[in-house]
């Protein structure tokens, strides 16, 4: 029981982020941007559990609010990085030589630059705006899932059931299909988990530079931006957005972990 | 800020940015405090010493005929002298030029140059010098996006002796004293602009001028640096001292962030930090090491203009709507603190001709806007709860500039704005894209609202600002996009007399005209917060509420 203390938690955790994103109004009936300029920077109290920000919005419905965005542009490049990355690594591991050298090299060039200036080169190109930070996030991301579903293929491709049902005269389509793909993608969405808390941290990063989701609309990034010039006088607004984003992402990276100590374990 | 050319129109709004900033950061007590001087010592000027300013703004160019920017004027005032000075109360005193004429029709003016100012490549100032400088920023090929607005009609100078030069104008033209009077129509060493004309953007000792420091260096994103010129002597009356700077150096750092700037100051890192911002005024304050220089920004306060060329700001009731449907007082008090006046005029009550009759003339009625909407036909209601004619949607397009052009928490006070005009079911949206977009969308005209500042002491911003000559795609800065005969009228005869009456009138009639018209919401007015060190003496702003250097000492020499 003890070994599954820190998932529990982090299950737990994750719930009313879970809820927050899914329906916010459920945690708070105020609008996340309707102004109060009379009540500005109110300090944390019991009508504004959160405080109020400069212009008088409540804090706690901003950071419930901005769980959608945040949480949203994690898993949704997440989810594009991991489905482009699979179709590309089964590309290159089952699609001969050409196409393996093509894939891989390209990826080898996206990897040895930093996933955060992947992503800020594709955003300079693309504009600013939730979208276009899903896609930039997800290009940065997706040659690492490359890489991973490529290797992974060609350990199945060599195992013996894939040389059997190869003999049995399977056609390619079902064999990769049937066969090779439901085996290689385990590793893969272990390391999706993982990834997604990085995701989010650089979603949030961008948001924090202005890349994301369009003001007034709450993201915890870019509401952690507008917070910064207050950290003396108002803390309340660097502190929560920040410690929503911490605290989603240890509890996602522990969830992670515990998925790849099982995949790991229950490997032959 | 921006690169020249392609960027220009950017360039003047993001140099208007800057400065606004700066302004902001330089200038915040009014006209109660004259440019501020921190508090005397009793012990009097010492020589030597080294200050560190720190700068919230960098140059795009150091050249000071090409920039448009606040920063690079008030940088390059250590550098460059002018014809003449102008003192805070606005009179003109002589300082290169030793005496002028002006001639009764307003179309030339005659200067006697001083006969002992020598640049600081040891070329002696002289008329040829002026001639030199003048041309170049009236050459096209200069691409000057502020210093050739300032020379207006230019037509040529004429080199009468050694040391007479008579600049003249095709057109009358009164604000040109003022406009010699910057930075922007300082003089480089001729043999410099033979020689360096191409890099003179890019600062060191090629740009020799004829002030109090010789620039030395640049480091392009990390500072510049400034020794004392030991040979000056020809300060203006405006100084209080005629002779060489006290300082032996002084150097300019490119902070961006405010808390870094903030940190350097009361660490004892930078004598002087530029444009405090106001939620941290009162901390700073409550600094015993440091003081804080407030002053307003003269000239066109920081405004929001209504393109009057498209729907639906084609309608004056709904641009009546907008300027009464937005509560300027609430919200500038909330968003700077109330350290920033809440502006009523499109000028700056720092401004000579500042027309005090509008405070108060048109105060925030919600329900009047309402009023109005519903009189222009904008009655029905979508989904959203926004106002609708015909079934289309009451949409204002005001675009946002990329987040490193934005001063000011201005985008805080849009979203602000945003939610008034929500509640009015008026929806406002703010595209944030990059500065090359931006400036396409509002120099052409496609925007619905653009908002700006533009520092300068002199009425004849008005003219800048509202005179159909003035297109923003010829470099003007009409964003109205409106050429009322009135405002053309007005703005042209003020520029064209030095009646002092007569200005005060046309400049009267055109700010309330403006504001009658709704093609204007005035909003705030900017100020220059400096904040310096106690050991920091004899710092004074000038007319533009720049901090000047030249009487600065210091208590004891900084590390």
């Amino acid at each position: 029981m003890r070994r599954y203390w820190p998932l529990l938690v982090s299950c737990l955790v994750l719930v009313p982020f879970g809820v927050a994103a899914a329906v916010p109004e459920l945690l708070s009936d105020a609008s996340p941007i309707a102004i109060d300029p009379v009540n500005a920077l109110l300090p944390p109290g019991t009508r504004h559990w959160f405080g109020t920000d400069q212009l008088g919005r409540d804090l706690f419905t901003r950071v419930v609010h901005g769980a959608r965005p945040s949480l949203l542009i994690g898993a949704g490049a997440t989810a594009a990085a991991v489905v482009a990355g699979g179709l590309l690594g089964l590309a290159a591991a089952l699609g001969g030589r050409a196409a393996d050298q093509v894939v891989m090299r390209v990826a080898d060039v996206l990897m040895s630059l930093p996933q955060l200036l992947v992503a800020l080169v594709v955003i300079a190109v693309l504009g600013a705006g939730t979208t276009n930070l899903v896609l930039a996030i997800a290009i940065a991301f997706t040659p690492g899932y490359a890489r991973v579903v490529r290797a992974e293929a060609l350990v199945v491709r060599g195992s013996g059931y894939v040389e059997s049902a190869k003999g049995l005269g399977l056609r390619r389509s079902v064999l990769i299909v049937r066969h090779i793909l439901p085996n290689a993608v385990g590793p893969l969405l272990v390391l999706a988990t993982v990834g997604f808390g990085t995701a989010l941290i650089a979603g949030s990063g961008l948001g924090f530079l202005g890349f994301g989701t369009q003001p007034p609309a709450p993201e915890w990034g870019a509401m952690l931006a507008e917070g910064r010039d207050f950290l003396e006088t108002a803390w309340w607004l660097g502190v929560f957005p920040g410690a929503a984003i911490t605290v989603t992402v240890i509890a996602v990276n522990v969830l992670g972990r515990a998925a790849r100590g099982r995949f790991a374990g229950g490997k032959p | 800020m921006l690169m020249p050319s392609n960027f220009r129109f950017l360039r003047d709004k993001v140099v208007t940015v800057a400065l606004a900033v700066l302004l902001l950061a330089a200038c915040a007590s009014p006209a109660a405090s004259p440019p501020g001087s921190a508090a005397q010592s009793p012990a009097g000027p010492a020589k030597g010493g080294s200050l560190t300013f720190a700068a919230d703004t960098e140059p795009v160019t150091f050249d000071a005929h090409v920039s448009a920017q606040d920063i690079t004027g008030a940088i390059l005032r250590n550098v460059f002298d002018s014809l003449i000075a102008q003192d805070a109360e606005g009179a003109f005193h002589p300082w290169l030029a030793e005496s002028w004429e002006v001639a009764p029709d307003l179309k030339s003016y005659t200067f006697k140059l001083r006969k002992d100012v020598t640049f600081h490549d040891g070329t002696p100032f002289d008329a040829k010098a002026v001639k030199a400088n003048f041309d170049r920023i009236a050459d096209p090929a200069t691409k000057s996006q502020l210093a050739s607005n300032l020379l207006g009609p230019y037509t040529g100078t004429e080199i009468v002796d050694t040391h007479t030069v008579k600049v003249g104008f095709s057109a009358p033209f009164a604000p040109f004293l003022q406009a010699a009077s910057t930075a922007y129509l300082g003089f480089y060493s001729p043999k410099t602009l033979a020689a360096n004309a191409a890099t003179l953007g890019s600062g060191g000792p090629a740009a020799a001028g004829t002030g109090p420091f010789v620039f030395s260096g640049y480091t392009k994103g990390q500072q510049a640096t400034f020794t004392r010129n030991d040979a000056y002597a020809w300060a203006p009356k405006t100084s209080a001292h005629p002779g060489a700077a006290y300082l032996d150096k002084l150097t300019v750092r490119f902070l961006p962030e405010a808390s870094v700037r903030i940190g350097g100051l009361t660490s004892r890192q930078v004598d002087v930090a530029a444009a405090i911002p106001s939620a941290q005024v009162k901390a700073v304050e409550a600094n015993k090491a440091v003081t804080v220089l407030k002053t307003d920004y003269p000239g066109g306060n920081y405004s929001i203009y209504l393109n009057t060329s498209k729907a639906p700001l084609n309608d004056p009731k709904v641009r009546k709507a907008l300027q009464r449907g937005i509560d300027v007082d609430t919200n500038v008090k909330a968003v700077y603190f109330g350290q920033f006046k809440r502006a009523w005029s499109p000028l700056s009550p720092a401004t000579p001709g500042y027309l005090a009759a509008l405070e108060n003339s048109w105060p925030y009625d919600p329900a009047l806007a309402g009023k109005l909407l519903d009189e222009a036909g904008w009655t029905g209601r979508d989904a959203e709860g926004y106002r609708t004619k015909d079934g289309k949607r009451l949409v204002v397009d005001w675009p946002l500039l990329p987040a490193q052009y934005l001063k000011d928490q201005r985008d805080v006070l849009g979203q602000a704005f945003q939610a008034d005009l929500k509640k009015l079911g008026v929806e406002v949206l703010r595209p944030q894209a990059d500065i090359g977009t931006y400036l396409e969308r509002v120099y052409g005209g496609k925007a619905d609202l653009a908002d700006y500042s533009w520092s300068r002491f002199e009425p004849d911003v008005l003219w800048l600002l509202f005179n159909g000559a003035s297109k923003l795609e010829k470099g003007g800065q009409n964003g109205t996009f409106l050429d009322d005969p009135d405002l053309t009228k007005w703005t042209d005869q003020g520029r064209a007399t030095l009646d002092e009456a007569v200005r005060k009138d046309v400049y009267a009639k055109t700010q309330q005209r403006a504001l009658d018209l709704a093609i204007v919401i005035p909003v705030y007015t900017q100020s220059q917060v400096l904040g310096l060190g106690r050991n920091v003496h004899g710092l004074t702003l000038d007319a533009n509420a720049w901090p000047l250097f030249h009487d600065v000492w210091l208590d004891r020499p900084s590390r």
